[in-house]
């Protein structure tokens, strides 16, 4: 039998302070660039005395700078000790500064506590899609008029690229960061991550590369949008090292996250849990994490060839010396449409998970979901040219992949399917995670309708790169993944943290949000075929109207995330009113742990019942239950 | 750490499974391999599609023929250092012998790609080709390295679980023997490598002599 230890004296503050944990990461960060800075001077023949003057154009001395900064970051997290244990010959730990005696402090620093790291998740991303939604202000407040009244032009098309990038990359682990890593050992009746080290690690580079993307303020911005095309790319200021560094160590930590958790799904499941009995969360999770160790990879080396040709001068994006600014393009959206499965399939998966909780009926269709997740999957590999349909490729591909992503509709029927067959005769409770899923099937049918006018090349060629394909993306993006991710808060976040949010703040914010999104988004398709293009800031006296329609509707869609902050601030750290074990009488394993949350989650190995989903039936006599249920009735 | 050896005991939990890290080691390498081969492929594509559209004619600017023989001496000494070191890790009494062996033909592998870069007649900037080289096998060698610091970490966990003995008792957060532990990730570094050194070979034939 293993064991734990009984609580002990925490050491004094001061002490607590001393070490590897965030302050040192910080600082070693600091150092580490300026140590970058300085070599990457070095090798381009920059004296350091001069760097004021030359620093911000040399892009080697970025880019080293970016490297050495995020690696004194992580050593000074802490990330160096375990490998430099490993190289001495120790044998392999797979717990760190678990123990609760450490406070708040394991928040920040290195803590292999899967729960610990998904509340890390869950602030760190929180921060970051907070940033990037002022930056969707900033953005209407300037299309506010059709001439420039507030930006330039290079700024505006920063915050343009600042924002898409920021969300693109932050929101791609939104979910699969905190609640994937928060629920899916307990789901499957494991205690921890396969690889915790791992774990911890993808959410402090996330962090560092948030504030890589950041300092692309300080060295002129890109231009570029958040798809970084070429040769915009090549020929940008240094900004762009930025976006790229950004983009790069979200790419690692994309890989690294999805590796451990389908490591974790494939090798780690309790007796009993079968692949036909995995809660369909879990399966959302497998199809995204089998995309994400694919695909980014892809992206990252698309990035490390744009690296190249900015500092050792490759060539590959440049057309005149052999390159081509097209293999970016391809390599780019190979990655790029996976990408916004990635985004979608966790948004799916807590629609389908949480549906059966609140109609007190099975899910319907459990195989059809999988079956329809696994194909979106599969299929979102064959379809990346229908985002080259404009650029003049050859034109005898067009109709293979105008039919592919006309396809892939199908798959996504099923979960539509699913989710109608789940509510029919359900008895619903229209709760605060409820409405969510209701407004994820809402946006979600107007986002796909929509995506197919884009798959279809001759709608897609008077469509392609206008306010049409922006608001397509949003109402699957946002509508999609940002809608579950709030139904995913208010759902779990009682279980995470021990407190209950306010349900009634939680409606006000739901319907602001629900009504403000459609506000802003809706009149954004008929700009479109209007004939107003993305990435503009100028346009037409005509579109100024519906331009300031979005721009106010965008504005209280922002207030409504005011709402939600301060309910997180009420309800957590003001009110915190100690929640119900099990306050949705949810059957999923999860729930059936005591709140709050023991570190070690459970004592035993639990064994799981044959059905997952067993609302309105009686229990199937075979197994035995985890532990007594926390609460709850059929 | 979780828990101290000297600390008073309060609470028995239940250890996990045996078998479930040691499934992860096998499951990981493997999924790893998807992972590093659509890395890898990104730069097949670009030497394909480059060469096949020969944008401005800019294939190849001038002379740009990298060292045959160069290219072949890597190529096989990262074969023969995968093949040494995956027999070894299949036979416990020789892993330690092999995987030296292994270690060292990497290691002069990898030195000699920069060797080579020193000896090239051409430059980055000298055409698809040319980028294509650079960037492929640059990659390829800087990954290398950090191979090598994985089989390192196996080499050196044999070398002290011999010293010790091999048999030291399991270890608060470890959830299965050291020793299975220690084959399991000798076993999934192998495989890796030897993974490795084929993309190694595969990118020798595509780079030097398609």
């Amino acid at each position: 039998m293993s064991t734990i230890a009984v609580p002990v004296a925490r050491p004094p503050l001061w002490r607590r302070l001393v070490g590897f944990n965030l302050l040192a990461g910080i600082a070693l960060g600091i150092i580490g660039y300026v140590i970058g800075q300085w070599i990457g001077g070095r090798f381009t023949g920059v004296n350091i005395a001069y760097y004021s003057k030359t620093a911000g154009q040399n892009d080697i001395a970025i880019m080293l700078g970016y490297f050495f900064g995020v690696v004194g970051f992580l050593i000074g997290m802490g990330f160096a000790n375990y490998p430099i244990q490993r190289m001495l010959g120790y044998p392999p730990t797979l717990a760190e500064h678990e123990a609760e005696e450490e406070g708040v402090g394991r928040y920040f620093r290195l803590c292999t506590d899967h729960k610990v790291v998904a509340i890390q998740y869950l602030v760190g991303i929180g921060v970051f899609f907070f940033i990037g939604g002022l930056n969707a202000m900033l953005i209407r407040t300037e299309l506010l008029q059709p001439n420039t009244h507030v930006f330039g032009a290079n700024q505006y098309l920063t915050l343009v690229g600042m924002h898409g990038t920021m969300m693109m990359g932050m929101m791609t682990s939104g979910i699969l960061g905190p609640f994937a890593n928060w629920v899916v050992p307990p789901m499957i009746g494991a205690r921890r991550m396969a690889f915790p080290r791992i774990e911890s690690f993808t959410f402090w580079l996330l962090m560092a590369a948030g504030v890589v993307l950041i300092t692309t303020i300080f060295f002129g911005g890109f231009q570029t949008g958040w798809t970084g095309y070429q040769p915009l790319g090549d020929q940008n200021t240094a900004g762009y090292d930025a976006y790229i560094g950004f983009f790069a160590l979200v790419g690692v930590s994309m890989t690294l996250l999805g590796l451990n958790l389908a490591v974790t799904i494939i090798s780690m499941r309790a007796p009993g849990m079968t692949w036909t009995r995995l809660p369909i969360f879990v399966w959302s999770v497998l199809a995204t994490a089998a995309l994400m160790f694919l695909a980014a990879p892809m992206l990252i080396a698309a990035l490390l060839m744009g690296a190249m040709d900015r500092t050792i001068q490759t060539a590959f994006y440049v057309a005149g010396q052999g390159g081509s600014s097209y293999l970016f393009q391809n390599l780019f959206w190979v990655f790029g449409h996976p990408e916004v499965y990635i985004v979608a399939l966790p948004g799916f998966g807590i629609v389908l998970e949480l549906l059966p909780v609140f109609a007190r009926k099975p899910l319907w269709g459990y195989r059809l979901a999988v079956s329809g997740m696994l194909g979106v999957g599969l299929l979102s590999f064959f379809v990346w040219q229908h985002h080259l349909f404009v650029s003049g490729i050859n034109a005898d591909l067009r109709p293979f992949y105008m039919l592919s992503t006309e396809l892939i509709s199908l798959p996504t029927g099923f979960t539509f399917l699913c989710f109608m067959g789940t509510l029919w005769r359900g008895r619903i409770r229209f709760t605060v995670p409820m409405l969510f899923c209701l407004a994820w099937a809402f946006n979600f049918l107007f986002g796909g309708i929509s995506g197919v006018f884009l798959s279809d090349v001759p709608s897609d060629v008077t469509t392609h790169g206008s306010f049409f394909s922006m608001a397509h993306f949003h109402y699957t993006i946002m509508g999609g993944l940002v809608f579950t991710f709030f139904a995913a808060i208010y759902y779990w976040v009682p279980k995470m943290t021990g407190f209950n949010l306010s349900e009634r703040l939680g409606k006000v914010h739901f319907w602001t949000m629900f009504l403000a999104f459609n506000s802003t988004f809706a009149p954004l398709f008929a700009l479109g075929f209007m004939g107003m293009p993305r990435r503009v800031v100028t346009y037409n006296p005509s579109f100024q109207a519906l331009n300031d329609w979005a721009s106010v509707s965008a504005f209280i869609l922002g207030i409504s995330m005011l709402i939600f902050l301060y309910n997180v601030v009420w309800s957590l750290l003001i009110k915190r009113e100690p929640a119900e074990a099990n306050p949705w009488h949810s059957k999923s394993p999860e729930w059936q742990l005591a709140t709050p949350v023991p570190v070690y989650d459970f004592e035993r190995t639990p064994v799981f019942d044959p059905d997952p989903y067993p609302y309105g039936v009686e229990p199937v006599p075979v197994g035995r239950p985890v532990v007594a249920p926390a609460g709850g009735q059929a | 750490m979780e828990a101290s050896a000297s600390a008073p005991l309060a609470r028995h939990i239940e250890p996990e499974p045996p078998g479930w890290q040691l499934r992860a080691v096998w499951v990981a390498v493997r999924l790893w391999i998807g992972s590093a081969s659509f890395f890898f492929l990104s730069f097949l594509f670009a030497y394909f599609y480059l060469r096949s559209i020969d944008s401005n004619n800019s294939w190849k600017i001038g002379q740009v023929n990298p060292s045959i023989g160069l290219g072949l001496a890597i190529a096989a000494l990262l074969a023969l250092s995968a093949i040494v070191f995956r027999l070894g890790a299949m036979r416990p009494s020789d892993t330690l012998g092999a995987g030296l062996a292994a270690f060292v033909m990497a290691f002069v592998a990898i030195v000699l790609q920069f060797v080579e870069y020193t000896q090239l007649s051409f430059g980055a900037s000298q055409g698809g080709y040319a980028s294509v080289f650079f960037g492929w096998t640059a990659t390829y060698a800087v990954f290398g390295v950090g191979c090598l610091y994985w089989i390192e970490t196996q080499l050196a966990s044999l070398w002290r679980a011999r010293r010790e003995g091999l048999n030291r008792p399991v270890r608060e957060g470890v959830p299965t023997s050291d020793i299975a532990l220690m084959r399991a990730g000798i076993d999934a570094c192998s495989f890796f490598w030897a993974y490795y050194a084929t993309v190694g070979v595969i990118s020798f034939i595509i780079l030097y002599l398609v």
